[in-house]
This record gives C-alpha cells, structure tokens and sequence, in this order.
C-alpha cells in the first residue's frame, strides 16, 4: 500500500478574477520508504505539489490519499496531528525562531505532541545529535550559520520521528560543499531508518541523491523515473 | 472505565502542559518587545492606576468626613432651621427661644440631657489694630460647651447663665485667636471690637483641635443673646444644639424633637417641617450616598479609559499577529492546532493585561500613599491611606478581562491563517 497516492489532483489559486492553474491533473504514488525528489524549474508548481502532500493546503480537485485515507476525509485536528507525528517538513529559508536556542526550536514540534513532557529531553538531545549539532545545543540561532541553521530544521523535524520527511530547496541557500553535508543526513535517515524523504529542488546534482525524480513542468507531471547512478553522500 | 479515565488524566496532562508553555511562550514574546508591550498596556496601566487612586481617595475622604461627622458625638442631636432643601436656611427664623423652651421640657423631650440655641455670627475681631476672622464665631452658652465638648477656658473661665440673660459683651476665644491678636501677651481682661461693640475676653480655650462640631482653637464664643441682641438684631437661632441620655436614644430623640417642634411650630398634618433634625447616623448614611455615588461615576470614567486601553491592546496585538504570520505558519506546519494558536495569542493578550493591570494596582497604590502623605501634610489633617483591596481585586480582574476581549479578535485572525501563506509571507 502506497503511503501516498495523488490520483488527477489540480490546484487552482484565485486572486480576484484571475485564476492560475499551478496543477493541471498530476497522478503518481509514492511508497513508503521510498526518496523521492520532485523536480523542475522555478513557477512548475513543484512546491504547490509538496504542500498538498504535506498538508499545507488544499487541492481543488482529484483525489489525494495519505496512508490510504482521503485528505478531505481528515479533520482539521487530524490534520495538525499527522503533520506533527507523521511529517516533518524542511524549509529553503529555514524557518527558525532566531531569538530562541538550537535546543528549544527542536523542542518545538513537541509543544504540540502527545509525547509524555519527560521523554522530550532525551529526543530533542538525540535529534541535535544526529545533526552534529550538539556543541551548539544552547545556541540562538540567529546566531548560527546557514549550514548550522539547516541543521537545526533537520533536528526539528526528526524530533518527533516522522515517517515522512519534506525538504523544500533545503540546500538552496546554503553552499554547494554545506548544501553537500545537509544532503548527506537526510540520505543518512533514509538508509539508516528507512525514513520516506520528499525533497524539492531545481538542481540535479542535489535532485540526485534520490532514488526517484518526479520531473513537474508547468503544471503536469512531465517525466518520472528511477534515478541509474545515486551521488552518494562522502559518508555513504 | 479505568480505560477512559486513564485517556481523561493523560489528555489532561497534556492540556497542563501546553499551557505551561504557552505562557512561556507569552512572557518570552512580550519580554522581546518590552518596550512596545510596555507603551501597549501604558493604558491599562493607567486605567488600573486611576481606579485604585480614585477608590483610595474616595475611601479616604469618606473615612475623614465620617470621622469629622463622629466627631459631632453620637449623642448629639442638632435642629435647623428651614427646609432641608432650602439652601438659605442660615437666615431662615423657624427656631426661637420658644421652641427651646418647649424642647426642654422633659414630657416633650425625654431623653434630653442639654440644650443650647446657637447663632451664627458673621465678622472679625479687632484688637489693636489687628484683626482676624476666626473659622467661627458663635453665639451660644459656655457650660454647653464645657460639659458636651469637654473643653474648659484656660486661662480665664466660662461666661455664665448671668452673662446670657444679662447680655454680657463677653468672649471666650480659641487659642489660635488668642495667637493672631495678642500674641504672647495676655489675653483676658482685655477688650476686642466686634462689629463696632466692645467684648470683654474672658477665657481662652487652650489648643485642642477639633472637639465635636468645632475648631476649638480657631473659634469665638460669646452669649447668644448679646450676639443677637448686638451684632445680629434678630431673635431666631441658627441651631439648637442638643444631648441625649445616651445614643442608643438618639432617633428616639430626634423623633420626639421633631413632634416637639411641629407642634411648636402649629403645623398642620399637610405642611412640611420648616426646619431639619440631623443626627450623626443620618449624616453618615447621607455622605456614604454621596461619595459611593462620585466613586462610582468616576469608576465609570476610568471604566471607559479601559476600554480605550482595550483597544489600544487590540490595535498592537493586531499588528502583532501580522509580523509573527511566518512564525504562525511554521507553528502550523510543526502541528500546532487553530485552537492551539488562538490559545497563543489570546494568552499573550491575557498575559500583557493582567502585567499591565498588576503594575497599575502597584503605581495606584504608590500614588495614593504620596496623595495621603501630600494631603495629610498640606491639606486637611487626618487624612489616612487606605489601600482598596476590592478595587485593586477589580482592577486585577478587569485588566485580564479586557486581555481576554480584545485579545480574542487577534487570536482568531492568527488561528485562521492558513500555514503555507503564513509561511511564504515575507
């Protein structure tokens, strides 16, 4: 069973009388475990497809199943649950409080969780550790720098142990050698936990890192295909 | 049942435990803007400030004219002339010796212990060259005043019941009197001018403030029959100023001076009084209507003041919301609920209000203090602080309140946003 299925899913955004039509009808599945990257050049509506997977927003029409379920059959409490327990997302500007601490942005996600108040140390402690990240653990951010940043969302969004990680541009605003290490742990928690990585990026060279491309232009899904020789991470 | 019990306990620790960090997150966002939080809830601040002055001042003030009103003695009975609305009363010529004379007899008046006619004279005293008008200068009877208000000329001695019915040009005057005119040197024997009549001074009181209805100190007092006779040629009476066996009596008194004096007066059933019967509970009671009402109608000024604060509160958290929208988005996106965002905001709002209502009962309170310290050392002696626990409970309360009101607008705004378009906001 698929973990995602998008079956002719549109999205169409209205401002005023203008309408745009940023999905024309994309139909592919993603299996869990699998890491995926959705390709294509800026305006394709690559990233309109990731918040629709991710549940960020709405599609306007098809059909759009997670884990079997359709997205509209879930409750807006069920919503918020799945993208705290089930997902966890990666931003290009990493979407950091800068005025809080490494520490306390990774501990973020757990505000909002079921998980027990005394279990949250030892997860926030292991999530920064597996970014390399904990000689900085009482850091602000505003105080890092963008790899170290980049780091800290990753912890952020491995903290709760998602099945599903989304990582939009996340090397875009990082260094071609940074952007490498970033890229590094996320193929690491895709091999090591067999976590399912959705990454979004217009390189090839970083889109290569995934098993599997989902090429986007203009709106369709213009090319899908497996992914012959992986880059591996100079630690994999 | 243990089943659900056990889901119950659990979803509540979660709740305790949201809420714990949602008030973190609260001080931790206001303590970043200190500075805008600070001018945001200046208004509440104020607001709070004014009731807890208002209320201390009223409560003060009351306790000072009740404390001034007790004074009269609880025993004490007073009859006026005119109507109680007649604000000319003073000259009004309802009381004579008639009516004395009936008051006193013990069928009409039985729980009458003394009685006095006073008259009210108006003018200065001259002594050589220098003058000075006294607080009062007061036609009555000496004794009254020695065995009612306990007060004994010294040195010199009362005028007597010989001087009253004779008409003696005599005066006992205050020390404060004896201070302006004669300085240190002696005072009795010595004649002052009133009104063109030369007074013989015969006592001067010594300094002892107010006792009863009066300023002892800053006071003249002389027969009432030569003040009318002389320097008011009239024969009616300001007052007639009466004691009772005991204040338990004391409606009971004015209940039988008042039959007294209608009857005196021939009024028919249909007619008003022409005069007015006070006693210290009825004067009491009048005042404690008279400040509650100011209280309150100042309450309600401050109460629209806080409302103003409200809104300023509102505008700012307003703005608030529109600069964390990123910050709303990210919040959604790691899984915080609508309710969990609207509890946010609200709780900030909540948080701001009820810091800003805390510093407002702090900064009242200090103000009334310096206000008591300036009043009683400037103003009016006798004046105490009195620190208003029900108005600084109310300002508390209200402040969270107007937290809670227009924080909620806000709040929802923030709740609705949805998490991609906060997110991309920039």
């Amino acid at each position: 069973m698929a973990l995602f299925e998008v079956e002719n899913v549109t999205k169409i955004f209205k401002s005023g009388d203008i309408e745009t039509k940023a999905l024309k009808g994309v139909t592919f599945k993603i299996e869990r475990g699998e890491f995926v990257s959705i390709m294509g050049p800026s305006g394709s509506g690559k990233s309109t497809l990731l918040h629709i997977l991710g549940f960020l927003s709405e599609h306007t029409d098809g059909i759009y199943k997670f884990n079997n379920k359709k997205f509209t059959d879930f409750s807006d409490e069920e919503v918020a649950r799945i993208r705290n327990e089930e997902m966890g997302f990666v931003f290009q500007s990493f979407n950091l409080l800068g005025r809080n601490t490494v520490y306390e942005n990774v501990r973020l996600p757990l505000l909002y969780s079921s998980i027990p108040e005394n279990e949250w140390d030892g997860k926030i402690k292991k999530a920064i550790e597996q970014v390399g990240l904990s000689h900085r653990i009482d850091y602000e951010t505003s105080r890092l720098s963008g790899g170290e940043r980049q780091r800290t969302a990753i912890a952020r969004a491995l903290v709760n142990n998602p099945r599903v990680i989304f990582a939009d541009e996340p090397t875009g605003n990082l260094d071609s050698k940074t952007g490498g290490a970033i890229m590094d742990i996320l193929q690491d928690l895709h091999k090591k936990q067999g976590s399912t990585v959705v990454l979004i990026t217009h390189e090839e060279s970083t889109a290569e890192y995934a098993e599997r491309v989902l090429h986007i232009l203009d709106g369709n899904l213009d090319r899908d295909f497996k992914v012959e020789k992986r880059r591996k991470g100079s630690n994999g | 049942m243990d089943n659900f019990l056990k889901k119950k306990m659990k979803k509540m620790k979660i709740n305790i435990k949201r809420f714990k960090y949602t008030i973190l997150t609260a001080f931790d966002s206001i303590k970043t803007n200190a500075v805008r939080s600070f001018l945001t809830v200046l208004g509440i601040v104020i607001g709070v400030a004014s009731i807890i002055l208002i209320m201390s001042l009223g409560e003060a003030a009351e306790n000072l004219i009740l404390g001034e009103i007790n004074q009269m003695g609880a025993e004490t009975v007073v009859a006026l002339p005119g109507e109680l609305t007649d604000e000319t009363s003073i000259f009004s010529d309802s009381l004579t010796q008639k009516d004395v004379d009936a008051l006193s007899r013990t069928s009409n008046v039985p729980n009458l212990v003394n009685i006095m006619p006073a008259v009210v004279v108006p003018g200065e005293l001259e002594y050589l060259g220098e003058t000075y008008s006294p607080a009062v200068m007061l036609g009555a009877e000496a004794d009254f005043f020695s065995e009612v208000f306990n007060v004994f000329p010294n040195p010199g001695s009362n005028f007597t019941e010989f001087d009253v019915d004779g008409r003696s040009r005599v005066v006992i005057i205050g020390s404060k009197v004896k201070e302006e005119l004669f300085g240190n040197s002696n005072a009795i024997g010595e004649r002052v001018t009133i009104k063109d009549n030369q007074f013989r001074v015969v006592g001067v009181y010594p300094q002892i403030g107010q006792r009863g209805l009066f300023d002892m100190d800053d006071l003249a007092l002389m027969p009432y029959t030569t003040a009318q006779t002389y320097l008011l040629g009239t024969n009616y009476f300001h007052r007639i100023i009466m004691q009772a066996d005991s204040a338990d009596n004391v409606d009971k008194m004015a209940y039988d001076v008042r039959a007294t004096l209608r009857e005196s007066h021939g009024l028919d059933l249909d007619r008003e009084d022409d005069f007015d019967v006070l006693t210290q509970q009825g004067l009491v009671d009048g005042v404690s209507i008279i400040v509650g009402a100011l209280t309150a109608f100042l309450a309600s000024a401050v109460a629209i003041a806080l409302v103003v604060g409200g809104i300023g509160v509102m505008n700012i958290m307003l703005v608030s919301v529109t600069e964390r929208t990123k910050e709303i988005g990210l919040r959604k996106a790691l899984g915080a609920t609508k309710k969990a965002i609207m509890q946010q905001f609200l709780w900030e709002a909540v948080v701001l209000t009820l810091v800003g209502g805390v510093i407002g009962v702090i900064l009242g309170a200090a103000l009334s203090y310096l206000a008591s310290i300036i009043l009683s050392q400037v103003l009016v002696s006798g004046w105490s602080f009195s620190f208003p626990v029900f108005a600084a409970i109310l300002g508390v309360v209200v402040s969270t309140a107007v937290g809670l009101i227009f924080g909620l607008y806000p709040a929802k705004k923030a709740a609705e946003k949805s998490p991609i378009e906060a997110l991309r906001y920039e």
